[in-house]
């Protein structure tokens, strides 16, 4: 983790990886959102399937599973969505504080650690995206304008084109191929600003929030190549995922077994996602010491343990 | 008539005889009463979006009473202003087919400038504009016009027609989007004087309903010649056969179409199209002429439309009666004008859709819209029943002939077919599926129904009200009605409804009679419940349990050798006898009282039978047999033999053993859909 190296997407996806631990209990928390999501619906569903001959053999997507959902759902018990993603937010800005730890410091990983690391940086972290949040819009400008003026000169974006376009043309043309590359640039630009402001968080120790939400959309505005890379890595990711989420598709259904088996290779699916997100936070703090060596303001190094500096614990 | 001989003897086919000639003209008598005749002249102005026209009418009064007064439809005054019941329905239904968008120049309108008689009596000041269904001042889509002397019984009269219309922006199967226009119920067209007994009336009574947003339409059979003059640029295609082409100095061009026996004339006027041409030929069918208007763009539509085309006339003709027409034109329209005026049917003339990258060999979307389409000829084309008041004579049961076509050449619903190109390599094992037509449909069947199926179209509680009954509904009583005589009666049942009624107007009534003469049984009292009721049908087994007895009894007090109650343990010893007591629920969730059987079969393999009464909505029936093998492991409601108008199938059968795998599939399918979407979310966190 030499300061002097630039930032690398196979060198971070590399930290995603391995961080198999800090993956593993991201997972957990995605496990606990989901089946929140899913436990009100369980009861019917094994009323419904869990002495149904007629259902058994049955394809996924059949009129007798998830096609004919809608009568199972009709008296209630229906997934639950908004309490559940309101837990996410919450179990997510605590964990995010683990990760950065993790990404930036490296080392032994030790649970206690990483909930002691979550926990200290939970409230700066809150309110360094409720700030950054404020960004949003402003990134979201640029391609909404840039759609709206293509828009006018007859030129697709996938969020111009009709409803129809969708079943009947091609959505995806040369233009709002390009058009989807500029949203994925401003997403990156604002999610990378996040990242970031998070590691400055964390390394320089820093309690103005919204001096540091300031600075880390600064450090990003200076390194356009940074956030190319950055959006290439989200690029990476949504691919990885999808060609997963297909391989996941692609497995036999009809029992028991290969039911489990289809949830356990879902499992990869997520577990792709979630180091991707670790990946994501390494490519950041990789950015901030590259770009912003360590200050030496008291108390900086008090909370940078040192065994863990990132001089001393290259991570790859 | 040496040509076809050759063609047929290269090909290997013999045709059947022709019922019309080349130009559109039957050969012999003709098929139908032939009761409104029309000769239109138009001509088109893209640039104005105007339409001036013509038309000699002639009609033949069928009643046995004089008639003064003619009603007519004047359809396009729908998309006049936002007051007319059309846009009012289409408001209240929320429908994206109305007039809601229209910006300023979109509204479009009919007004007609003169209407004589041949000896010139001007009959134009007696227009009327009439409002039958809802008295809506402000709708002008039907109006009377009253003649000096009436038209005696069996008599005919002839009215010249002079019109002007502006295009209304392409909404509900008919308008103008950039270069493309659909002229679907574009010129001042005759209602239908209803003569008893046709369709139960009394007496003779005009059926002539204004334009609403969830109706279809009504028409009498007649010969239509029509002259379009249009913009030398355009291509046209219209109902019927092309019999002249006529270039005008002026830089238009002037195309001539004729149909006898045809009950409405569409047309559609596209520059830029590509016309593609091909021919169906079939041994013992009658030939056919195909024409197919595409965007070059998705020129790639054509051969699957022209494929799904021949497999419908294939199969009508085979199973319900010969297409007898020479010509068949399919529209596909250009992109972007797929959800107006896709899937529209007129007789000889269908509008398809057109998909830039089909999937190949047989993309689902166009195929299933394009057999439906055909299909229409037979069920609305053919069978002129009134759409206005029983849709469901026509899209019933063309969602059931569609099913037919379907699984007749073995292609079901993939929703991988749907992801958009550049996608569908990635997208398409995670919707592979292989869902049939049928199985889609049966998904809208409900235990309660908002509507009974015969009804008129503006009375139903809304525009998925209309579709579920009309269509997927009516086409699940159908095969009903084939459960009950069994598929090769109801075949004979099909065929014979299509022969006897062909060129004339059958009603609910009479396709019940129909049905129930064929049948072999009286099936008009079940018809009527099914198609005027609005009960459902969701039987299902609600329980199924066992538990082990002993032969000698449980715990309790018995009484003892002098009668005195005396406690006595349960002799329940794994060695002793043993009998298995098992409980079965029954429910009738929906209203329909239909016979209910349930088989019960045992552990040792035995089956018994047992019917839930008729008057009660549940029943729980107590079995006890010996144990072991006297479990009943399984409980049917139904067996073998599941009701099409079942609203959850699933639950119609209940085992003792558990079924994990559904129920696993299904539970682990929503928690990774849910881990997903928190993944997504968590993206922005």
């Amino acid at each position: 983790m030499s300061g002097t190296r630039r930032p690398g997407v196979l060198e971070a996806i590399g930290v995603g990886f391995r961080e198999w631990r800090t993956v593993a209990l991201l997972l957990w928390a995605n496990w606990l959102v989901a089946g929140l999501m899913v436990a009100p619906s369980i009861p019917r569903v094994a009323a419904a399937f869990g002495h149904a001959p007629r259902a058994a053999g049955k394809p996924l997507l059949s009129t007798l599973l998830l096609l004919g959902l809608g009568a199972v759902f009709e008296g209630g018990g229906a997934p639950s969505v908004a309490a559940p993603l309101l837990l996410l937010v919450v179990l997510q800005t605590f964990l995010v504080g683990g990760v950065v730890w993790r990404a930036c410091a490296g080392g032994p990983f030790r649970v206690g650690a990483f909930l002691g690391q979550s926990g200290r940086l939970v409230a700066r972290n809150a309110r360094l995206y409720l700030w950054l949040l404020l960004l949003l819009p402003v990134a979201a400008l640029v391609p909404a304008a840039l759609a709206l003026g293509m828009r006018a000169l007859g030129l697709p974006t996938v969020f111009t084109v009709s409803g129809e376009t969708w079943l009947f043309g091609r959505p995806f043309t040369a233009w709002s191929v390009l058009h989807l590359g500029v949203v994925a640039l401003a997403f990156a630009l604002w999610r990378l600003s996040l990242d970031v402001g998070r590691v400055l968080l964390f390394r320089d120790d820093l309690r103005a929030t919204r001096r540091a939400a300031w600075r880390a959309v600064r450090l990003v505005l200076r390194a356009p190549l940074s956030v190319v890379l950055y959006a290439v890595l989200g690029g990476i990711a949504t691919l990885a995922v999808l060609l997963a989420a297909r391989g996941r598709a692609s497995l036999p259904e009809g029992n028991a077994g290969l039911a489990l088996l289809a949830l356990g290779v879902g499992q990869l699916v997520l577990w792709i996602r979630l180091a991707f997100q670790v990946a994501g936070t390494r490519f950041a703090a990789a950015l901030v010491e590259r770009t912003e060596p360590p200050s030496e303001a008291p108390g900086a190094h008090d909370v940078w343990p040192a065994e863990r500096a990132p001089a001393d614990a290259p991570p790859g | 008539m040496l040509l076809p001989l050759l063609v047929s003897a290269l090909v290997g086919t013999t045709p059947a005889p022709a019922r019309f000639d080349q130009t559109g003209r039957s050969i012999g008598p003709a098929l139908s009463e032939r009761t409104a005749s029309y000769v239109l002249e138009a001509r088109y102005d893209p640039a104005n979006r105007q339409v001036k026209g013509t038309a000699r009418l002639t009609w033949t009064n069928r009643s046995d009473a004089p008639q003064a007064t003619l009603w007519f439809h004047a359809y396009w005054n729908a998309f006049k202003n936002a007051d007319s019941t059309f846009s009012r329905e289409a408001s209240r239904f929320g429908s994206r087919s109305g007039t809601g968008g229209y910006r300023r120049d979109d509204w479009g309108w009919t007004e007609i400038r003169a209407a004589r008689l041949p000896d010139g009596t001007d009959v134009r000041p007696t227009l009327r504009w009439e409002r039958p269904d809802d008295g809506n001042a402000a709708d002008q889509t039907v109006f009377t016009l009253t003649l000096p002397t009436p038209v005696p019984p069996q008599g005919t009269v002839t009215l010249e027609l002079a019109w002007e219309a502006r295009v209304p922006k392409l909404a509900a199967r008919t308008g103008v989007a950039g270069k493309y226009t659909l002229f679907g119920q574009w010129f001042p067209k005759l209602g239908v004087l209803e003569v008893p007994p046709q369709r139960g009336v009394r007496t003779p009574t005009w059926n002539c309903h204004q334009f609403h947003a969830s109706s279809e339409f009504y028409a009498d059979f007649g010969s239509y010649d029509a002259l379009l003059t249009v913009p030398r640029a355009m291509v046209v295609a219209a109902t019927g056969v092309r019999t002249g082409r006529t270039e005008n100095p002026d830089g238009t061009v002037t195309h001539r179409f004729h149909q006898d026996d045809v009950i409405d004339f569409a047309w559609a006027a596209w520059d830029g199209a590509l016309e593609v041409h091909d021919v169906f030929r079939s041994d013992g069918l009658p030939e056919v002429a195909l024409t197919v208007l595409v965007p070059a763009s998705a020129q790639q539509t054509a051969p699957q439309a022209f494929a799904a085309a021949k497999a419908t006339l294939e199969h009508g003709g085979r199973h319900w009666l010969p297409y007898p027409y020479p010509h068949l034109t399919l529209v596909a329209p250009p992109l972007g004008s797929n959800d107006e005026s896709g899937g529209m049917e007129y007789p000889t003339f269908v509008t398809v859709y057109s998909r830039t990258d089909p999937v190949g060999p047989r993309d689902i979307l166009l195929w299933e819209v394009t057999v439906h389409e055909v299909g229409h000829n037979w069920w609305q084309g053919m069978l002129a029943s009134n759409e206005f008041e029983e849709a469901w004579l026509d899209e019933g049961i063309d969602t059931w002939a569609t099913a037919e076509v379907l699984e007749g050449v073995g292609l079901d619903w993939n929703l991988a077919q749907l992801a958009p190109p550049g996608t569908r390599w990635l997208l398409a094992p995670v919707l592979r599926s292989a869902v049939a037509d049928r199985d889609i449909r049966a998904r809208a069947s409900v235990p309660r129904y908002q509507s009974s199926i015969v009804r008129p179209g503006w009375r139903f509680k809304g525009g998925s009200d209309v579709g579920r009954s009309t269509y997927s509904r009516a086409a699940a009583v159908l095969r009903t009605l084939e459960q009950e005589v069994g598929p090769e009666r109801f075949s004979r049942i099909m065929r014979t409804y299509a022969e006897r009624w062909a060129f004339r107007h059958p009603g609910t009534d009479d396709f019940l009679q129909v049905a129930s003469e064929i049948g072999g049984k009286d099936l008009r009292p079940l018809g009527s419940a099914l198609l005027r009721g609005t009960a459902g049908l969701d039987d299902a087994v609600a329980e199924l349990s066992c538990k082990r007895r002993p032969v000698a009894g449980g715990p309790g007090l018995y009484d003892a050798d002098g009668g005195t109650p005396t406690f006595r343990r349960s002799r329940g010893g794994n060695a002793d006898p043993a009998l298995a007591r098992c409980e079965v629920l029954v429910e009738r969730r929906g209203d329909l009282p239909f016979p209910l059987p349930v088989e019960l079969t045992f552990q040792d393999g035995n089956r018994t039978t047992l019917q839930v009464p008729s008057d009660e909505i549940w029943s729980r029936f107590d079995v006890e047999r010996p144990y072991p093998g006297g479990e009943v492991v399984r409980a049917e409601v139904h067996p073998g033999a599941p009701p099409p108008l079942d609203a959850n199938p699933v639950n119609d059968a209940r085992s003792l053993a558990a079924t994990p795998g559904p129920a696993l599939s299904v539970a682990g399918w929503l928690l990774y859909s849910g881990q997903l979407l928190a993944a997504a979310v968590g993206s922005l966190l």
